[in-house]
């Protein structure tokens, strides 16, 4: 008996071994394609940073060089200077910081409308809100100038931040995640007595933690690198965005990217960080627990 | 003496008034601004299609032309058929590697922040830098691509950028690049809703990986995955920043879209009847394709 | 019920804090946006004749110009300053690729510029741009000194615009090189094959190391640039010409002695960073190289001695004949100060502006022997040849009329050129296609309403 448990117990440790040893393998194999992957995916962002360290003639050499020779700094020096950076830095992070807050308001209010509560004109105005989505930025943006040209908001913030927070996306995504909410939860709580608001307060809100990490996450970076907006909109100088004023360094015949390079690290920096700190609510446990019961 | 007139004349509000009622009060911050600044610019432009206009003077009302020329006009015929080549081959794949790359990051690794980062960089590099760079990854006769193809033997080695061939191939394989992190968020914050329960369950009926992910994953993820489906046409019809830095259409028409055309005609050439009239086809084929799979989603969307 | 209500207030009190500050921000913006008149010393006579300052009303005038000579037309500003204090005149700059864009959309959407830089054919088609011709026989402004090249300007027979500078193609070449090689400098009077002849020679070495003869950026320009020598024009009929203008550099690849066409553009090779590497023996391209190769200098940068010399030109065609684009500063007919604004034009485009400009590295519009002499400077700065500049013969890059530069130059010609660069079609294909692609995407819209001269 014995030795037919033993053996029992021998093929049991070998089948273990080698079980674990096939998710070692698994696991290893996992990390190599993501770790090429990820090589992968900093390739150009490598090539960013790099090339703000590097002088004009380094830059576009052929064969290519990837490391500088000294680390220029002088772009730096640079693009912090020819420009008013730290204002433009402070007028992108206003706008951003406005922008974002007006969006989630708004946006999460009417994509829980269009999700939960069933009025009969909801999937009908839904749709409009969608197929508006369809139509290229370029086309309204004449059409766009001339109301606000009409209300008096050309060369302001205001006009950025309005235009920012009516981006139909928003509503999409909330409305999205709100479907995912199982709507027994909801017809519970309204026979506890809740109002709808209060459903939306104390239920679904809390709920939505990884659909509001998500649009800041995007809006952030939509406003932070918008371009096109501040562009046509504002003229004075004071009130420039980042992107405004790295335009400084293309010219007509001449781009500069040195300084250009180390202009774009620069306000890459607040993006990062948003996303790396905007990834805790993307740990799971958050919301399971209060789906139970 | 005060009559309560409340009391005798207040009638309780029917469930379908009172649905009514919130559903415009939740919608009403939001729908004010976008009947501003969105519809109403939108069916403006819809206007404009019908007119000549360059921006000056009074638009001048030509009826059906814009959309006659249109069918004649060779630029547009060659960046419609361009733009939809290019969501065919972009769009679904972008979508599978971001959902298959959420997946394998959702569970729990090491490094796990390391990687998502690494892979929503892409998003957030200057569009400059990425031009740069791939250029140089796919430089026909000393890049990597080539390089690598060259010694597996291959002879007609592909002109990427510098072939009419192949550009459109090139500037799509890009295009996934840089979108797969965008999508992988979508679907890691939705992979946060399904329940921990039921991955439970299931492991203790004996279910395999791909068990779990077929019948629990997939569906949860399902209103995630409609929306990913339908963002990602939009947006692969979107396309311009990509085309301008890298290629600016070419060679010849090759890399063409649509929105590229519509922008050359709108703020280059100043025909704004033109170019809107060209957005509204567009924006036809997008709304025909989203309604499609709006009729699709019932079919496989759970809410 | 409350809720409802306490919902509405807080819904009704967002939107009138919103609409408020859109009052608010009009208030703002409206101080802030463009040239308003700000009428100081108040006046009821509203004619301003001459220059009595007496009887001429305060205003200020905002004026957009290209980023590249914002600060030269502040410099001037000091000077416009002494003679005109009634006139107060700011200059902005928008982004350079975007320039026209952000432009025409503020003019079309109401905000007022009285007066504004840029080409002309990127305006014209406005219709608000001011025709010149009765201001300048009021003022009496002297028009010799812009020479022929205001007949270029000349658009239905008026002129629109007074060109305050404008820019000439050379050929920049490396004299350390030529010595290196012992071959004799070009000569001023080099025509195209010979060019080809001396591209092969000064080329040497190969992969990494090579040096080649010349370097054409890929621009339509530097191809099609012997056709119009000859006195072809891009919207032509027959388009011969270029046919043989492309086989030209056609040949050139295969000679080997420039960079080809899809290489120079996958890898983003730019003239400037190029021929500062010293891997160039010959480079063509516009002026402001000039002004970019100084600044190399000063950088320490090039190690190499260099020098201008014209272009090379078909058989037949005089030397020093070369392409050239002039900019000017044109009115709003809009303008409620059009005496006051001509004034402007008149003296940012004349011979004082000039001078400045010219001292500053730009080739003006005007010229006479004090601005060529403020251009020369004083001789100690390369290129030792700089006098060339200013003996150029023009022809336009292209007939400035609305469309032909980004329909016909950007669309037609460089997606038709490309293909035939990459191999893919012949010049003679090329040819017919941009025949028919002229007419349907740029002859049927504009060639009726818009005539050169």
């Amino acid at each position: 008996m014995d030795i037919a448990a033993a053996k029992r117990e021998n093929e049991n440790k070998v089948k273990a071994k080698s079980l674990k040893n096939i998710k070692l393998a698994k696991n290893t194999f996992l990390y190599i394609v993501l770790t090429i992957c990820s090589a992968w995916m900093i390739f150009p962002f490598a090539w960013m940073i790099l090339s703000s360290l590097k002088s004009e003639s380094e830059i576009f050499t052929t064969p290519i060089k990837w490391i500088p020779d000294t680390l220029f700094w002088d772009n730096y020096v640079r693009a912090w200077t020819e420009v008013p950076f730290a204002l433009y830095y402070w007028n992108t992070t206003k706008l951003v910081v406005i922008t974002i807050l007006v969006l989630l308001f708004t946006c999460s209010l009417a994509g829980y409308a269009f999700s939960k509560i069933k009025f009969p004109e909801r999937d009908g105005i839904f749709l409009v809100y969608l197929s508006t989505m369809m139509i290229p930025y370029q086309v309204i943006m004449i059409p766009q100038f001339l109301i606000m040209k009409n209300i008096g908001l050309i060369d302001s913030h205001l006009s950025l931040i309005l235009l920012g927070a009516v981006n139909p996306f928003g509503v999409f995504l909330f409305r999205q995640f709100f479907s995912s909410i199982p709507d027994e939860m909801l017809e519970a709580a309204k026979i506890d007595g809740l109002s709808e608001f209060g459903i939306y307060m104390k239920i679904v809100l809390p709920l939505m933690k990884p659909a509001i990490a998500t649009l800041v996450i995007f809006s952030f970076m939509h406003t932070w690198n918008d371009f096109l907006g501040p562009l046509i909109y504002l003229t004075t100088d004071e009130l420039f965005t980042l992107q405004l004023g790295m335009q400084r360094f293309i010219g007509q015949y001449n781009t500069e990217y040195g300084p250009l390079m180390a202009a774009s690290v620069s306000s890459l920096i607040p993006t990062i960080v948003v996303y790396i700190l905007a990834q805790d609510y993307f740990v799971k446990g958050i919301v399971g627990s209060s789906v139970k019961g | 003496m005060f009559k309560k007139k409340e009391q005798s004349q207040r009638k309780p509000l029917t469930i379908k008034q009172r649905n009514r009622l919130n559903g415009y009060l939740f919608l009403l911050p939001n729908i004010i601004g976008f009947l501003v600044f969105i519809l109403v610019p939108v069916i403006a432009s819809f206007g404009m299609g019908f007119v000549e206009w360059n921006g000056f003077g009074s638009p001048k009302f030509i009826g059906l032309d814009n959309y006659a020329k249109l069918m004649q006009d060779d630029n547009f015929k060659i960046s419609f058929i361009n733009s939809i080549v290019f969501m065919v081959l972009t769009v679904p794949l972008t979508l599978f590697i971001a959902l298959v790359v959420a997946v394998w990051l959702n569970a729990g690794i090491k490094f796990l922040k390391v990687f998502r980062t690494a892979i929503f960089l892409p998003y957030v590099t200057s569009t400059i830098a990425i031009a740069v760079v791939w250029q140089l990854i796919f430089n026909p006769s000393k890049g990597p691509v080539n390089m690598f193809l060259h010694n597996l033997g291959i002879e007609n080695l592909p002109g990427w950028f510098a072939s009419s061939s192949w550009a459109l191939i090139a500037v799509s394989i890009v295009y996934i690049w840089n979108s797969v992190g965008y999508y992988m968020v979508l679907y890691l914050a939705g992979l946060q809703g399904v329940p921990e329960h039921l991955y439970e369950a299931a492991e203790i009926d004996g279910a395999g990986i791909y068990r779990k992910f077929f019948s629990i994953t997939l569906p949860s993820l399902s209103p995630i995955i409609f929306f990913t489906l339908i963002i990602g046409v939009i947006n692969s019809f979107k396309i311009f920043d990509l085309i301008y830095v890298l290629t600016q259409g070419g060679p010849g028409r090759s890399t063409q879209v649509l929105v590229y055309t519509i922008y050359n005609t709108a703020f280059k050439q100043f025909n704004y009847g033109y170019a809107s009239a060209m957005s509204y086809v567009l924006f036809i084929l997008i709304l025909i394709i989203t309604l499609i799979q709006f009729r699709g989603q019932k079919k496989w969307v759970n809410y | 019920m409350k809720k409802i209500m306490s919902f509405m207030l807080v819904s009704i009190l967002l939107v009138s804090m919103l609409a408020a500050c859109a009052s608010n921000g009009g208030n703002n913006s409206n101080s802030g946006s463009t040239s308003g008149e700000t009428t100081n010393t108040s006046n009821s006579s509203s004619t301003s004749n001459g220059s009595s300052p007496a009887t001429t009303k305060q205003v200020k005038f905002t004026v957009p110009v290209l980023p590249d000579d914002l600060e030269t037309f502040n410099l001037v500003n000091e000077e416009f300053k002494k003679e005109n204090s009634n006139i107060e005149v700011e200059f902005i700059a928008f982004p350079a690729t975007q320039y026209y864009e952000k432009l025409r959309i503020q003019l079309s959407g109401g905000v007022e510029y009285d007066l504004f830089g840029g080409v002309l054919d990127k305006m014209i088609d406005t219709g608000i741009v001011e025709p010149l011709d009765e201001y300048i026989k009021a003022n009496n402004t002297d028009v010799i000194g812009y020479g022929e090249l205001l007949d270029n300007l000349k658009v239905n027979g008026s002129i629109y615009g007074l060109p305050y500078r404008k820019s000439n193609w050379m050929m920049f070449y490396n004299k350390d090189l030529f010595d290196a090689a012992g071959i004799a400098y070009p000569s001023e009077d080099i025509t195209w094959t010979e060019f080809r002849e001396l591209a092969k020679k000064l080329t040497s070495g190969s992969g990494p190391d090579k040096t080649y003869g010349a370097f054409l950026h890929h621009w339509a320009q530097t191809w099609y640039m012997q056709a119009v020598q000859s006195g072809a024009s891009v919207i032509d009929k027959d388009l011969t010409p270029f046919i043989d203008a492309m086989q030209y550099r056609l040949d050139l690849e295969a000679d080997g002695s420039i960079m080809p066409w899809t290489e120079s553009k996958s890898t983003g090779t730019h003239y400037n960073a190029f021929f500062q590497s010293g891997k160039v023996a010959m480079s063509i391209i516009g002026d402001w190289h000039v002004a970019q190769l100084r600044q190399a200098e000063d950088e320490g940068k090039i190690s190499f001695n260099w020098d201008v010399t014209p272009v090379p030109h078909p058989d037949g065609v005089k030397a020093n004949t070369s392409l050239g684009l002039p900019v000017s500063l044109m009115m709003n007919k809009n303008s409620k100060h059009k005496e006051e604004a001509y004034k402007v034009i008149e003296f940012f485009s004349g011979p004082v502006a000039a001078e400045i400009f010219a001292s500053r590295g730009f080739i003006t519009g005007y010229s006479n022997e004090d601005i060529i002499a403020a251009y020369f400077g004083d001789g100690s700065r390369n290129p030792a040849n700089i006098h060339y500049f200013f003996e150029t013969t023009e022809f336009a890059e292209y007939p400035m009329l609305p469309g032909v530069k980004t329909i016909v130059v950007d669309g037609i010609y460089v997606q038709e050129g490309e293909l035939v660069f990459a191999g893919e079609q012949t010049p003679q294909e090329a040819v017919e296609k941009m025949k028919t692609r002229i007419e349907s995407e740029w002859a049927s819209i504009y060639e009726d309403q818009f005539k050169i001269n």
